[in-house]
């Protein structure tokens, strides 16, 4: 039984597997990472709790698509084993979902609008967290905003783990093949999916961010006390922002169930979802979408030639390449702080062409007035240099 | 034994969480950050504890000087090389914390890499273990009970008396309030974060040190308690270290006491969910009172709508 | 038929980021020659 619903993964051996491989992953992350641009980069909310926006997704496909999907196969005659109880729910679930996914081979129809529908259901689900996330970003401000974020990230994987109606708590849970009508091979067609989802996310987030909306997020993160004496009424933006942003970004939680075929709470560990997004958020530069692509793909290839050149590593190194990794991120990290802090893809200056900008200010300020949105830096930003240590 | 098994863990629990909620306050007052990274000084503490214990044969309780010393020297060297470098080039305060956590999954998988490398060429268990027996006994009961509690009262008599009386200490705060003023008067700015930092990792490293002789320890087991160490913090407040003491007393012993009370009453499933306990207080604490119980105290007192409440409850403020 | 689309979305990744990276390039090259000319105006 496991070898029929393993086999079908890797249908595809070889260099192609590696490259469909890189490519979801690439989808997923640059999904997340865009979003969470769109919340730090532009907004000025540092969101570390983005992994509890996707593993909304996650939970969403396990916990009410799967249920879904078993009412909707019974109702059309076909019979499955018993999943009322929570035990049954758990051991029967591999042979209900091969049940399943021989039922949707003949129905197209059903499995396409399961996926929508986890799509969309998630996507609700993903704006109730943004709204919940955004009662603690009311009050509070930069580090203690962190703390909060990250406390809840790690509150609902433990609400993950323990009940077992989610998820299957620490055994996980098996979910249908939507795409078994489909004669090719199911990674690629999800990750062709996911792709074209991000594809329409990147020109939706570019579109906003070219736009009076854009400007008015950048205003907000830049100097809050004026747009509030303006009268933009900033907490029902940061409200927005943060609704629509974690619908977006539980939607690669929805592609990561259906791509692995299995929803489990260690899945979307902090640490996956979390760091790497900022890593490749920061690497490329916060503020613009560009950046955002660079960081992911950089970070992407990094850690699949990794795996792929893993036998390499475990020669030289005594130790599970796992933790080589977070060593990476760790010193990435520090290190693109240090030494780009912008970004390999600095923010584009604000300049809006035909206002002079001496004759606005007629002041004899030695500030480069093109530099108007980094202000509250200037003369106190340094680069990095070895002269530090000096006495 | 003196005192039921679980109030004998739960203060020993809480006197950890209270030294290194310490720290913690510490490293807040002086960075402005929370330090995402203070767990893991913990972390190194417990190895250190291990190494010398298991490794070495020796008494664990040799370990609790040196492990002072290495987390020290840890807490030096991150301040030297991240810290100090990033707020000499003006970074934000969440550039600094995003650093601090950075540091914190480097320490973590360095540790983790240390525990491989003892396991692979000692052939022992360094992954999940306890150090208990290595304990001396005094009338039945294990002698940390005792050596915690005498090292939480030494340490926070040692720290106030440091910090009021001696000029390095009184220094120490004055960076902490306002480094510029201070480096006007004439004290080494850079020298004194370095002290300071190298006290606040040998504290946190001496609390991880005690951590293995009653509770099973992994390596990642001084991350696992960072959201216990900061809701003791913002419990107590974050504005002087007399509050950290309050509320990692109260963070430890309700996590632990609470989780058996509710045990009791609802099911053994609850265990599950002791991680929540301190999250709760922290979400809590955020939400309602940033200042926490300073905070609430003072606003109880001092503020119109405090007053009022509390004449409403009957209780006389002058 | 699976790896025509799925080359078709490659392709489509790779034009985009590279189309958006010219334009951004100019506009940076714009930006830069105004400023030239404004500094030199003064």
């Amino acid at each position: 039984m496991l070898a029929v619903i393993g086999s079908s993964v890797a249908a595809i051996t070889g260099m192609s597997r590696l490259i469909v491989d890189i490519a979801m992953y690439f989808g997923l992350f640059v999904i997340v990472a865009m979003a969470l641009n769109f919340q730090y980069g532009n907004a000025g909310i540092p969101n570390f709790g983005c992994a509890v926006q996707v593993i909304v997704g996650g939970f969403t496909v396990s916990g009410i698509t799967l249920r879904l999907a078993y009412w909707l196969v019974e109702k059309a005659g076909v019979k499955l084993l018993p999943y009322q109880t929570a035990y049954d729910w758990l051991y029967n679930s591999q042979l209900n979902v091969v049940t399943v996914n021989n039922y949707l081979k003949t129905h197209p129809l059903l499995g396409v609008s399961l996926l929508l529908f986890s799509i969309a259901v998630a996507m609700v689900l993903g704006a109730v967290i943004g709204w919940v996330i955004s009662v603690p970003a009311i009050r509070l401000r930069a580090t203690y905003l962190m703390i909060t974020l990250i406390t809840m990230a790690d509150a609902s994987q433990i609400f993950g783990r323990n009940i077992p109606y989610i998820c299957g708590g620490t055994l996980g849970i098996w979910i249908p093949n939507v795409f078994a009508w489909y004669p090719g091979d199911r990674g690629v067609i999800t990750a062709v999916v996911t792709l074209a989802i991000g594809l329409i996310c990147f020109f939706i987030f570019r579109t906003m961010l070219n736009s009076p909306y854009g400007r008015l997020m950048r205003a907000i993160r830049e100097n809050e006390v004026t747009c509030l004496s303006v009268g933009k009424n900033v907490v029902g933006i940061r409200r927005n922002i943060l609704m629509f942003a974690s619908a977006i970004t539980a939607i690669p939680g929805v592609m990561t169930a259906y791509y692995y075929s299995y929803v489990v709470d260690a899945m979307y560990q902090r640490a996956y979802w979390t760091y790497w997004s900022w890593l490749m958020l920061i690497l490329g530069g916060p503020g613009n979408n560009a950046g955002t692509f660079l960081g992911c793909a950089l970070v992407i290839a990094m850690r699949r030639v990794i795996i792929v050149y893993k036998w390499f590593f475990d020669k030289i190194l005594f130790f599970p390449i796992s933790y080589f990794e977070q060593i990476l991120l760790g010193v990435l990290l520090i290190v693109v702080m240090i030494f780009r802090p912008d970004g390999l893809i600095p923010e584009k200056l604000l300049y809006i062409p035909g206002v002079n900008y001496t004759k606005l200010v007629r002041e004899r300020v030695k500030v480069d007035w093109r530099t108007a949105p980094k202000m509250r830096l200037a003369g106190k930003r340094r680069r990095f240099s070895l002269k530090f240590w000096r006495r | 034994m003196l005192l039921p098994p679980l109030v004998m863990a739960a203060i020993v629990y809480a006197c950890e969480i209270t030294i290194l909620s310490i720290g913690f306050t510490m490293t807040y007052l002086t960075a402005k950050i929370p330090n995402f990274a203070h767990g893991t000084y913990a972390g190194y503490g417990i190895y250190v504890n291990y190494t010398i214990s298991k490794i070495l044969g020796l008494n664990p309780y040799i370990s609790f000087p040196v492990a002072f010393l290495v987390g020290g020297s840890i807490g030096v060297v991150v301040y030297m090389l991240v810290i100090g470098v990033l707020t000499k080039m003006g970074s934000g305060a969440i550039v600094l914390t995003i650093s601090t956590i950075a540091i914190d999954i480097f320490l973590t998988a360095l540790l983790y890499i240390y525990a491989y490398w003892l396991r692979d060429t000692f052939k022992t268990y360094t992954i999940f273990f306890i150090l208990k027996e290595k304990d001396f006994q005094l009338g039945g009961t294990p002698g940390i009970f005792f050596v915690a509690l005498t090292i939480c009262i030494v340490t926070v008599v040692l720290l106030h008396t440091f910090l009021t009386k001696t000029r390095l200490g009184v220094s120490m705060r004055a960076v902490a309030e306002d480094p510029e003023l201070a480096s006007v008067l004439g004290i080494d700015v850079y020298r004194t974060q370095l002290y300071s930092w190298f006290l606040t990792g040998g504290l946190a490293a001496l609390a991880g040190a005690m951590y293995p002789m009653w509770f099973q320890s992994h390596p990642a087991a001084g991350s696992y308690i960072i959201t216990s160490i900061m809701a003791g913090s913002l419990l107590g407040g974050m504005e002087n270290v007399y509050g950290a003491i309050i509320g990692g007393f109260g963070v430890g012993l309700s996590e632990i006491l609470l989780t058996n009370r509710l045990q009791a009453t609802f099911g053994i499933w609850v265990g599950e969910y002791r991680p929540l306990i301190p999250m709760f207080f922290l979400i809590a604490v955020l939400l309602i009172q940033p200042r926490g119980l300073q905070g609430a105290y003072e606003w109880l007192t001092k503020s119109k709508r405090g007053i009022e409440l509390l004449s409403k409850l009957g209780i006389k403020v002058e | 038929m699976d790896m025509v689309l799925f080359w078709v979305m490659v392709a489509l990744w790779v034009i985009m980021p590279a189309f958006i990276v010219y334009e951004e390039i100019k506009e940076r090259r714009a930006l830069a020659e105004i400023e030239k000319a404004e500094v030199s105006e003064e």
